[in-house]
């Protein structure tokens, strides 16, 4: 009970007459009985001790924020008392709000007005002194901020003059009330401009490369990456977690790759990256946070890139990871172009034994939404210190043994139609090894790109007989076996995940065709796997964010709760589902086309091109054989 | 897009009840962080059983991604003709 009034600390039924706020009766402390403290500011005037219960709350956000601002003060190296003083008058402004809309003391107008022009004075007059001065008036000044400055003060005006008593949009009894959006907006302000009068310089030591350091940049690539692609396999890459690593990688699809191997890869990779990028303002903050290395080629104006040997140099030596393209560009053909020595003159400009890994991107169709990715690793080398090479003749060396390491990793073929052949029969003949199982992308690819690699006259038989194969108008398929019991659990999953699936579809329909329509947009297929991943967050993102925000004004902070849980469930229920239906029809579209006949042959001919059977027994190869597979995979 | 007048009660209560399951699940067999924290996450959970959804957002522990396996089968033939390699 308030020793003043008798009522509660809080009481929110309004001060006692008729219920409006202008009501007023003798509060504590002097005052205008007609023109009562807040009263303009349209929050009802309660009983209880705390006047205006939202703006006194939103006014302990400005006060918060002060005390946030005298605590960052503590990292700035110059000028931490002026900073620390900045956040001191901040509070008191806060406080001062606090007095006039909730304690309402005897002194409330003058700690109001006083903090409020304290602030206002201090924040004119620091430029102003340091324009005097012949300083630099606001060394932290950048365009973003500017924006951020801007957007917040428009914000901030239309929030004070929509915050008015006499305003259309005064609701008296409501908790949502503008004239707070206005203190706190005031303190985002306060905020802002601190940054640029006093910035706080990047912390030279980052924190670690784990991926548990930087977990929420891992949570979104994740998500992404299992939003865009239905499967990602990937090789081993687990025991990359320590130590000075550059990881080399082809470069098929742009933000696509990139978003690949951070999905898979143990820690969070250095990724040594085009200067263009940091042109455009997002990109460029996104890639600062993710501590992307500007890689300087000219497209920006310079060509100097010592600061970025000697950052990739630094890192490694803390022992982190770098992640480089050397072929430098992205490529629309299934093999590797020229190998840069970047990789190379990274690892010999570090002071530390180097491990160099070589990792190949395989896309089913790198542009397409939902669908398959492989990651395969390959040769892997580590350079001594003491062995690093300082002249260019064994920069060049190094470089040939990244090459020929990507080339063992990475597609390589002689061209698209290779890859289709090669693809195709490493496709058929892997059901036929085994058909308990899906034929999953990342054993496609290893047969595949191990046909690709065979001597010249065995590769050419392969892909002549392959060739023979899709032209007889046989297609692949995948032909799985399945158990009673793998068919009434799937049955279960469908009749559950049916009905989310509807909803996955009202919720992410629009989305699932602007990303699908990105897909097919007539661009380069590279451009196109940088475009998709960045439709695909955008509109997914807008969907759940706009479910979660209906969710959070119907229900409140439960209704924030069930949403998150709720777009989780319903996309990955439509995922499924969509999957689920896309692999049937394939089913179905195949076995309409005989092909036994044709099977038989291409097996035949596979096996006499290369003189290993297959192991099937009654298909061209010999049970024996067979049998002997069996025995050294059960070994 | 207003769904939540048209979803019956028990659609959106059942993915929230799945995702609070798995929360605490995760909570329990985090190893990652000592039996304080652990019980903290515990007692958030209980008392505000809709936010179970930002365990996962918060929680530092993070899955390493598991190499696919390979059919051993088709490993071995896979093998055969990787020996081939024109060097």
């Amino acid at each position: 009970m308030s020793p003043f009034t008798g009522a509660s600390w809080l009481d929110l039924t309004p001060w006692p007459g008729t219920g409006s706020w202008l009501t007023w009766s003798a509060r504590i402390g002097p005052g205008d009985p007609s023109d009562p403290l807040g009263a303009a500011d349209c929050e009802l005037l309660r009983a209880g001790q705390i006047a205006q219960p939202v703006n006194a709350a939103s006014s302990a956000v400005l006060a918060l924020i002060g005390v946030w601002l005298i605590l960052r003060a503590q990292r700035i190296t110059s000028g931490r008392w002026a900073a620390a003083a900045f956040g001191v008058v901040t509070l008191l402004a806060g406080l001062g709000s606090i007095d006039y809309h909730g304690v309402q003391s005897s002194v409330a107008q003058w700690t109001h007005d006083g903090g409020a022009a304290l602030l206002i004075a201090a924040a004119v007059g620091v430029p102003l002194w340091r324009l005097v001065q012949r300083r630099a008036a606001v060394p932290g000044w950048s365009r973003l901020r500017g924006v951020a400055l801007l957007g917040s003060s428009v914000v901030a005006l239309a929030a004070y003059w929509a915050g008015r008593s006499t305003a259309l949009l005064c609701n008296p009894d409501s908790l949502l009330q503008l004239h707070g959006l206005w203190h706190m907006m005031i303190g985002v302000l306060a905020a802002l401009w601190a940054g640029a009068l006093w910035p706080v310089a990047a912390p030279v030591e980052e924190a670690g490369s784990s991926w548990a350091d930087h977990r929420f940049l891992y949570r979104i690539v994740r998500t992404a990456a299992r939003l865009v692609w239905r499967d990602i396999d990937t090789d081993d890459l687990r025991d990359l977690a320590d130590g000075p690593v550059v990881v080399v990688a082809n470069h098929f699809g742009g933000l696509a790759d990139a978003l690949v191997l951070m999905s898979v890869l143990p820690r969070r990779p250095r990724i040594l990256a085009d200067d263009a990028i940091w042109r455009v303002p997002p990109a460029r903050w996104v890639m600062n946070r993710i501590g992307a290395v500007a890689v300087h080629r000219g497209r920006s104006g310079s060509t100097d890139n010592a600061s970025m040997f000697a950052t990739a140099a630094a890192a490694l030596d803390d022992g982190e990871m770098l992640l480089v393209f050397p072929e430098g560009i992205t490529r629309d053909e299934p093999s590797i172009g020229t190998v840069h020595t970047g990789a190379a003159r990274m690892a010999a400009a570090a002071d530390v034994d180097v491990r160099i890994v070589a990792v190949g991107l395989h896309y089913a169709d790198k542009a397409a939404f939902r669908s398959d990715v492989a990651v395969r690793r390959g040769g892997s080398m580590v350079v001594p210190a003491s062995e690093h090479p300082g002249d260019q003749a064994g920069i060049d060396a190094l470089t040939a043994h990244i090459s020929t390491d990507l080339r063992a990793a990475a597609p390589d073929y002689g061209g698209w139609d290779e890859v289709a052949a090669l693809r195709g029969v490493a496709t058929v003949v892997l059901e036929l090894v085994d058909r308990r199982r899906r034929v999953s992308i990342g054993e496609r690819e290893r047969l595949a790109s191990a046909y690709a690699a065979l001597p010249a006259g065995m590769r050419d038989s392969v892909r002549h007989a392959a060739e023979s194969f899709l032209a007889s108008g046989a297609t692949l398929g995948e032909r799985r076996r399945s158990t009673p019991t793998a068919r009434i659990l799937r049955a279960i999953v469908w009749m559950v995940a049916l009905p989310y699936a509807v909803v996955g579809l009202v919720v992410f329909g629009i989305p699932v065709l602007l990303t699908w329509g990105a897909s097919k947009l007539p661009l380069a297929a590279a451009v196109r796997a940088t475009i998709v991943p960045g439709v695909a967050l955008l509109t997914f993102g807008g969907a759940a964010g706009v479910v979660v925000g209906t969710g959070a004004a119907q229900r409140g902070g439960d209704g924030v709760g069930l949403a998150l849980s709720l777009v989780t469930v319903a996309f990955l229920a439509l995922a499924y589902t969509a999957d689920t239906a896309v692999g049937l029809f394939r089913s179905i579209q195949h076995r309409l086309v005989p092909r036994r006949n044709r099977r038989r042959i291409l097996i035949e001919e596979i096996e006499a091109a290369t003189g290993v059977s297959v192991g099937v027994a009654g298909v061209g190869g010999d049970a024996e054989v067979g049998a002997g597979m069996r025995d050294e995979a059960e070994r | 897009m207003n769904i939540w007048d048209r979803m019956p009660e028990w659609m959106i209560v059942l993915p929230a009840v799945v995702v609070w399951v798995a929360a605490v699940v995760d909570v329990v067999r985090d190893r990652t962080v000592g039996p304080d924290t652990r019980l903290l996450w515990g007692i958030y959970l209980v008392l505000f059983p809709p936010l179970a959804p930002v365990r996962f957002l918060l929680r530092r522990k993070v899955v390493d991604p598991r190499p696919t396996e390979i059919d051993p089968l088709r490993e071995v033939y896979i093998d055969r003709i990787e020996a081939l390699r024109a060097d």
